[in-house]
């Protein structure tokens, strides 16, 4: 059975400011979609309507096409999340606070310990099982969190900005884990700063600025739509010898500008989009130059939500 | 760690969220009174109530040991009206304080709501749970405390437990009820623990004991709006003289009204606030 969250109408005010305005739009089947925004665009406050932390001011937000605001219990029975970064009673062992979301979610008695254990070890933390949260760490705190979020193995998966607060390798098992959680089946709703982590496990995105949707598209059309308008692009470029003539690099088509990092490694300033990049890359490979790096600076995702940002500026 | 979920889920499958029935509201409420519960065994502050009843009643039954019986009362019904009667008003009083002036702000100031709110619980059970489980902590206390009290009666005066003793406890537990419902509303109303504390303490350990003076002094009518003018029937019901101000009844009214309105309105103020 396919599952779907669905904004419809949805408005958000406090006092003057409109946090989210008139935000329409439907995720539906098994699959990662990113919401992107800058600071204060309305992320937040939209998985908050759909996990009824706070009321929408106008519309409403439906789960596997349950109003979240007219029958809660029901909407969120299959949506686990995961939205800024809660806290647990500090007083609690992981054990104990994951055994009262279970039982909230209806556990069953004789299942609950085998799935927090479940749930503990995914997170590395069942080293941690019968420590005070308290003492927790704030990496350590939100591998609960997200503990607490996969516990009854929900179908939905609501998350703002999971791997905040996560050291490297904590950011690289979220990711891994995020990515087992899209081939199961299920679907993920996560909201990140992190462009390239969007990139790298999401296949749709909405970006939001201001309240509004600007766009919400797989990330490839998006970035056939937005990405090409850039004005120029950067790409770093590594050789195996020193560079010792960069103007010759200069002289290559549609390149503005050359500016050397080091004695091996140079920036090059170009404009005209993929096919110029594609020109450039195999120009550069017969220069003999001794090329064994060519990579962009910023991705294509990152200059589609530069342009579209930048343009509701 | 992905791979583990992989692994164990072909071994033993779990049922996927929607195949787990969602607990009705009632359970919930225990739910969340047994973890409240638990909660506040865990915190300073239990112990610290615990040992205000504790050294409390050690001191009377020091008082009684030294000085005899005399200086509470000769009988029995004297010894429940000079300690009982007139200390177990400020027991309420401090667990209603302590257990229910940041119960809900808390949530909202240490973020701890959000971890709750955001499964398939409706708000009202959240409420009344982690009031049943502040209700269900007083009464620890204020039990402890009772059987101190008892302890000595039954010393001194043998195991005959006056009626009106029963009657007073009773009416303690509904008062109990009021209290924490009116701390609980101004938890509610509030975003900082300290702040709802503070006000909690100022108006149920001088304010409405100020405001019903002045009601009395220059209005010459009686607080019947203040839940502390209900208190009195804590120990008036010891007295062989009737009817007392407030009555019995006019007790019980006030206790129960402030219970059903504070309830309402706390729950009124929980469903619509925000996690902002």
């Amino acid at each position: 059975m396919g599952h779907s969250l669905e904004a419809v109408h949805l408005s958000k005010r406090y006092g003057s400011l409109m946090a989210v305005d008139n935000l329409n739009f439907r995720i539906d089947g098994a699959k990662c979609v990113g919401f992107l925004g800058p600071n204060g665009a309305g992320k937040t406050t939209t998985l908050k309507i759909f996990t009824s932390m706070i009321n929408p001011s106008t519309g409403s937000t439906l789960i596997d096409g349950v109003s979240v605001q007219e029958d809660k219990k029901a909407a969120l029975r299959s949506c686990g999340s995961l939205v800024e970064t809660p806290e647990m009673y500090h007083s609690f062992t992981p054990m104990e606070a994951l055994s009262m979301i279970a039982e909230i979610r209806g556990i069953p008695k004789g299942e609950r310990v085998r799935l927090i254990r479940d749930a503990v070890f995914e997170v590395k933390m069942d080293q941690w099982m019968d420590r005070k949260i308290g003492k927790f760490s704030k990496g350590m705190k939100q591998r609960i969190n997200i503990a607490s979020a996969l516990l009854s193995d929900p179908e939905i998966v609501i998350l703002d900005e999971p791997t905040s607060g996560l050291d490297p390798r904590g950011t690289a098992e979220v990711k891994s884990l995020i990515k087992t959680l899209k081939t199961e089946g299920r679907l993920i709703f996560m909201s990140s700063h992190l462009l390239s982590e969007v990139s790298e496990v999401c296949d749709e995105v909405a970006i939001i600025d201001h309240g509004k949707l600007l766009v919400h598209d797989t990330i490839r059309n998006v970035t056939r739509r937005f990405a090409g308008k850039a004005s120029s692009y950067l790409v770093e470029v590594e050789f195996s010898k020193p560079v010792t003539d960069t103007k010759a690099i200069s002289r290559l088509g549609g390149v503005h500008s050359v500016n050397r990092i080091d004695q091996w490694t140079v920036q090059i300033s170009f404009s005209g989009g993929m096919e110029v990049q594609e020109g450039l890359l195999s120009k550069l490979a017969s220069t003999r130059m001794g090329m064994i790096s060519f990579k962009p600076v910023s991705s294509e995702l990152e200059d589609s939500y530069l342009n579209l940002v930048k343009d509701t500026l | 760690m992905a791979s583990n979920k992989t692994k164990k889920r072909e071994v033993a499958p779990a049922p996927q969220s929607g195949e787990y029935p969602i607990p009705s509201d009632m359970m919930h409420i225990w739910i969340m009174a047994k973890y409240s519960i638990i909660n506040y065994f865990r915190s300073r502050r239990f112990y610290i109530m615990l040992a205000i009843a504790l050294i409390l009643g050690l001191l009377f039954s020091l008082l009684l040991w030294k000085y005899g019986t005399g200086t509470i009362g000769a009988s029995s019904i004297g010894l429940y009206v000079g300690w009982w009667g007139s200390t177990i008003g400020t027991i309420v009083v401090l667990c209603a304080i302590l257990f229910g002036g940041d119960a809900i702000s808390r949530e909202f100031q240490n973020k701890t709501g959000y971890s709750i709110i955001g499964n398939p619980i409706r708000r009202a059970p959240i409420y009344l749970g982690k009031l049943l489980g502040a209700f269900m902590v007083s009464l620890i206390v204020i039990v402890i405390y009772m059987m101190m009290v008892v302890a000595n009666s039954i010393y001194y005066f043998g195991p005959s437990i006056p009626s009106q003793f029963w009657e007073s406890l009773a009416f303690t537990i509904i008062y109990t009820a009021a209290a924490l419902s009116l701390t609980f509303v101004i938890s509610s109303l509030s975003k900082s623990g300290a702040v709802s504390i503070a006000v909690s303490a100022v108006l149920l350990l001088f304010g409405f004991g100020m405001i019903g003076l002045l009601v009395q002094v220059f209005g010459n009518v009686q607080p019947f709006f203040l839940l502390s003018y209900s208190e009195a029937i804590l120990s008036s019901v010891f007295s062989p003289v009737q009817p007392h101000d407030p009555t019995v009844l006019q007790g019980l009214i006030i206790m129960v009204v402030y219970f059903s309105l504070c309830t309402m309105l706390g729950l009124f103020v929980f469903e619509k606030k925000g996690l902002d």
